[in-house]
């Protein structure tokens, strides 16, 4: 049977001097002394062997002042008058307040606890699950006081929540009341209710609350930790090669390696098939993982590319409280024929509620900013691919294919695919046309046969095959009219290829980025690609040399992989949560309706009522 | 020079055609026009038989013809369809095959071909010439058999796949192997290249027959230079496939290439094709069908050949070079030249090329009026009517001198 003590005091709040009773719970020998901790109250009295009714006796009595309160306090928790003073303050905001707790930290997350309530609000709705709780003793007069059949009191008080709430009283907590418990405290419940599946209802209900959620992400966030942990999405990484798989996998290894430097763990979330396929495993170990544990949190997390659906958004909105996504192109979004009619609500979500966000290059993020002013609100950072050409290409293929000999005719390489902005079909009949005896290659697919023009599905192809087919050409025509970064053009300049590429602001970026490469030139017109490209093929032999210039300052994948934690360690030390609070409560909303369509009231809300309304 | 014997008859020459080749104004229809006005001119006593595909004989067509034939014989929609009492023709191997047996039929149906057996019984002439390999299945016809027979082919149709790959066309329709196209060329004592190239490759695919270079005469003509209009660029095209596409190209690719760099340029565009191109820019003049091209020759600086890819003999390029006119082509545009005589135009491989030839020629009056000499000068010397009808006319008269004599001319057949 538990031991429980009691005492009295007044305090003085809205203008009264109220009667205090403070119960306090789970007494041992030598802890009596810390319910007498309360200044200006009586000594507590020890209720030794009378369990939860001699507790009654001490409450009955309390009823007959109408303004009472009861502080019901385990042994193992501090309390001091101005907590009470701030329980009672809260309390008296609206009469249907029963109930005010307080927020109990132990002295290891005492620090943590206290920088994460400064970002809560000053009081929030709660379910009552025990004590600490001040209770209006107005509560236990109306609604019965402590059922004595209770096997512990934490249960008694859950029922008596339970019985007020059924009647319109309900609870809150009080951020700003942290009480200090002792070593040993948990906080674990071991609730025993009745015909309460309301209470157990209002629970679920609870820990889907977006404040629950950034509770726990701040938690996490202010928690002593040697390092902070980072999870970097990378489920979008396909088990193959493509243009999105070579950016991910350029940025892994220089984003883990500085990460690490900079006391951040990286966690690379990669589906199983991607990392078997890419070897993953090999090189980063225990750094990937497939699937989250339940309330898995994160100090910060990046999708490396950019989201295609709320799902994506909504993952990093849960498991960190910053969240940075990057920005490859608005390509999809642009293009009607080809966007997918979710697409604008996930990037007007991603721009209204992420912290950060990182662009491949400056002329993406101008593109972004325009279409979704909401991303100005967001720390913005450009991290480029690589331009060094160096980077392409394994070393050792790079040189085989440099130093080697070449069969075959000389060929110009166009690269695209069949989507319409990239320009095939402008370019291919007229190249084809206009130099009938030239051959080309046109990696990607495009309509049309023509005789001098073979055509190279890109997804079949191996490295090797792709390094080759960049090799051997004589130049490469990039004619794509948008493109957020444009991999191929290094591709090609990794061999000394000279590059004719579709004039737009973003090569005016690149070139000015390489400087003095000049292997890259542009054109605006079907005119100057002919005439560029003529000028190219009669270069002749001085394209098949490799590229003797580099750009004087070559940015790498490195400064790519640095640029982008610079970003991320920025918004740690931003202790602004505003965009976390929003996109929670906003991805909660949607929640709600989806439980909305679910069709919930006519199945599981009528069981609760019909097991409620039976007499208690 | 008459061509009548010792008999006293002319040599009779018939020459059987689905192509109206009156009005003049597609490649084809010249060549053919251009023959008909030559044989006649030549003496010979020549009847024309038309069975046009799927269209009547326009009155036009008739009274021009009748200009240029002794005989005009009309097998069109109108004609009564007679009764066909078994076959007219002895089947060749080539009509054992179904598909150019399917193919000979629309062409030459079963009861034309006993009308035409029936018109050289009548008649009697001494030669039969088929226009295109199509409508050789007269060369098999009873009455033929002691005639001269001679299929003037236009083309070689076993080689037009690749060509119309070069363009992306697909289902041409015409098309056949090599073997079946040998099949109808053995049905004719002679064949008639347009030009060397093709020439070279009947003589390998029927060595046992006699193969005659004749190309495409012209006229020369000499123009005032002083009619010719500052960055006039001219282009005459009929509207069959090769020219729709040569000269769509020109316009979207080459042209612009030769206005950024010659503001003043002009290109007219005459013929048949002006109903099949498309262009906003406003350089560009549709002239349309004509029937005098003295003027459009007369104004024009340079004539371009825009067709990148074709058989046969570039008739484009050889008028061109018929009027003094410096000329630009591709390298297609001097098959059947190059085997003569230096080229005396230009010859480009890309657009470029193309583009800033043109554009050097109008910026160049002296350059052009040099190459347009050049034109001439060739034309004249390779280009005449003698010189491309006299090894025919040589073969027509050996043929008839020796048959009407009594004997068999055994110097056709080599096999």
């Amino acid at each position: 049977m538990s031991v429980f003590a009691s005492s009295t005091g007044f305090i003085e709040y809205a203008g009264a001097r109220s009667l205090v009773v403070v119960v306090v719970a789970g007494l041992a020998d030598g802890v009596a002394d810390r319910a007498a901790a309360v200044k200006a109250f009586t000594k507590p009295d020890v209720l030794s062997g009378e369990g939860i009714s001699g507790v009654n006796r001490v409450l009955h009595e309390a009823c007959r002042n109408p303004d009472a309160l009861v502080l019901f306090v385990p042994a193992a928790v501090e309390v001091y008058e101005k907590d009470i003073h701030l329980l009672a303050v809260a309390l008296n905001q609206d009469p249907m307040f029963g109930f005010a707790m307080p927020r109990v930290a132990g002295p290891e997350n005492w620090p943590a606890v206290e920088r994460m309530v400064a970002h809560l609000p000053p009081t929030e709705r709660r379910v009552v699950e025990g004590a600490p709780v001040l209770v209006r003793a107005s509560v236990l007069r109306d609604f019965g006081l402590l059922d004595e059949c209770a096997p512990n009191l934490d249960s008694a008080l859950a029922q008596l929540f339970i019985r007020a709430n059924r009647r319109g009283v309900s609870a809150r907590e009080v951020n700003s009341v942290v009480l200090q418990a002792g070593e040993g405290w948990t906080g674990a419940r071991d609730l025993h209710l009745n015909r309460a599946s309301d209470h157990a209802k209002a629970m679920a209900t609870q820990a889907a609350l977006p404040e629950i959620r950034f509770e726990r992400l701040l938690r996490h966030r202010f928690s002593d930790k040697p390092q902070r942990d980072l999870l970097v999405d990378i489920r979008n990484l396909a088990p193959g090669f493509n243009g999105t798989a070579h950016h991910v996998l350029a940025l892994l290894g220089p984003l883990s390696r500085l990460a690490t430097q900079r006391g951040i763990k990286p966690y690379f979330w990669v589906l199983p098939e991607s990392a078997d396929f890419h070897g993953l495993r090999e090189h980063y170990g225990d750094a990937i993982i497939h699937q989250l544990a339940p309330d898995q949190c994160f100090d910060a997390s990046i999708r490396l590319t950019q989201p295609w659906s709320l799902t994506e958004v909504r993952d990093l909105a849960y498991v960190s409280p910053v969240n940075v996504f990057s920005v490859l192109d608005t390509i999809a979004w642009d293009c009607h024929y080809i966007r997918m009619p979710h697409l604008e609500g996930v990037w007007r979500a991603m721009a209204g509620f992420s912290d950060g966000l990182v662009y491949i290059s400056d002329f993406s993020r101008r593109c972004f900013n325009a279409r979704f002013p909401g991303s100005l609100g967001a720390l913005n950072a450009v991290a480029y691919c690589s331009m060094d050409p160096a980077e392409y290409w394994p070393v050792g293929l790079r040189e085989t294919l440099v130093s080697g000999d070449r069969d075959g005719e000389p060929y110009v390489l166009i690269v695209g695919n069949s989507y319409y902005h990239k320009g095939l079909a402008e370019v291919v009949p007229a190249l084809s046309v206009a130099f009938p005896a030239i051959n080309f290659k046109v990696l990607g697919e495009c309509s049309g046969t023509y005789h001098n023009v073979e055509q190279i599905a890109a997804g079949a192809q191996s490295e090797a095959d792709m390094a080759s087919l960049f090799a051997g050409c004589s130049c490469l025509v990039f004619p794509s009219f948008y493109e957020g970064f444009g991999l191929p053009i290094f591709e090609a300049l990794a061999f000394g290829k000279p590059v004719l590429a579709r004039h737009s602001e973003l090569i005016d970026e690149l070139r000015e980025r390489i400087e003095p490469v000049s292997g890259l030139t542009s054109f605006a017109s079907t005119s100057e690609l002919l005439r560029g490209l003529k000028r190219l093929l009669g270069n002749g032999e001085a394209m098949l040399q490799p590229m003797g210039v580099s750009p004087a300052q070559p940015y790498r994948w490195e400064n790519s992989a640095a640029d982008i934690l610079d970003l991320l360690e920025k918004l740690l030390k931003n202790e602004d949560f505003s965009r976390c609070r929003e996109r929670l409560e906003f991805f909660y909303r949607l929640e709600m309706f989806d439980v909305e369509r679910a069709g919930w009231a006519d199945t599981t809300q009528n069981m609760v009522s019909f097991e409620v309304e039976k007499e208690e | 020079m008459m061509n009548i014997f010792s008999d006293g008859k002319a040599c009779h020459i018939m020459m059987v055609t689905h192509v109206l080749p009156y009005p003049p104004a597609a490649g084809n229809e010249i060549r053919i026009y251009r023959m008909l006005q030559w044989l006649r001119n030549a003496g010979f006593r020549v009847s024309l038989v038309l069975r046009p595909l799927g269209e009547d004989v326009s009155n036009e067509c008739i009274t021009g013809l009748k200009q240029v034939v002794d005989d005009l014989y009309v097998f069109d929609s109108r004609c009564a369809i007679t009764e066909c009492l078994g076959s007219a023709f002895t089947p060749d191997e080539a009509e054992k095959r179904p598909h150019l047996a399917d193919m000979q039929s629309g062409f030459c149906p079963p009861w034309f071909a006993q009308e035409v057996n029936a018109l050289i019984t009548d008649t009697k002439p001494d030669v039969l010439i088929a226009q295109y390999i199509f409508t050789s299945r007269l060369l098999l016809t009873t009455a033929a058999a002691p005639l001269l027979k001679i299929i003037d082919t236009h083309d070689l149709f076993s080689q037009k796949q690749e060509t119309v790959e070069k363009y992306g066309i697909a289902n041409f329709g015409l098309m056949m192997s090599a073997e079946d196209e040998s099949l109808l060329f053995k049905r004719a004592d002679a064949l008639l290249a347009i030009q060397q190239l093709e020439l070279k490759a009947m003589q390998r695919m029927v060595p046992e027959r006699q193969v005659l270079l004749t190309g495409f005469d012209v006229d020369i003509f000499s123009v005032d230079p002083a009619l010719r209009e500052q960055g006039v660029v001219l282009i005459v095209a009929s509207s069959n496939e090769f020219n729709v596409r040569g000269t769509q190209d020109f316009l979207d690719y080459t042209w612009p290439l030769v206005r950024e760099r010659c503001s003043f340029a002009r290109l007219r565009l005459v013929g048949k094709v002006c109903g099949f191109v498309h262009t906003a820019d406003p350089s560009v003049e549709k002239i349309g069908f004509v029937h005098d091209l003295a003027d459009e020759y007369g104004r024009a600086n340079v004539v371009v050949n825009p067709c990148g890819v074709g058989t046969g003999l570039k008739i484009k390029t050889v008028e061109a070079l018929a009027w003094g006119k410096a000329h630009i082509g591709w390298p297609a545009s001097a098959d059947g030249l190059r085997e003569i005589a230096d080229l005396p135009y230009i010859v480009a491989t890309d657009v470029v090329e193309f583009a800033d030839a043109v554009t050097d020629l109008l910026l160049n009056a002296d350059r052009a009026c040099a190459l347009g000499s050049a034109a001439h000068k060739f034309a004249e010397q390779y280009l005449g009517g003698e010189a491309t009808y006299g090894p025919l006319a040589a073969l027509i008269n050996s043929h008839v001198a020796t048959s009407r004599e009594g004997g068999v001319n055994n110097s056709l057949h080599r096999g």
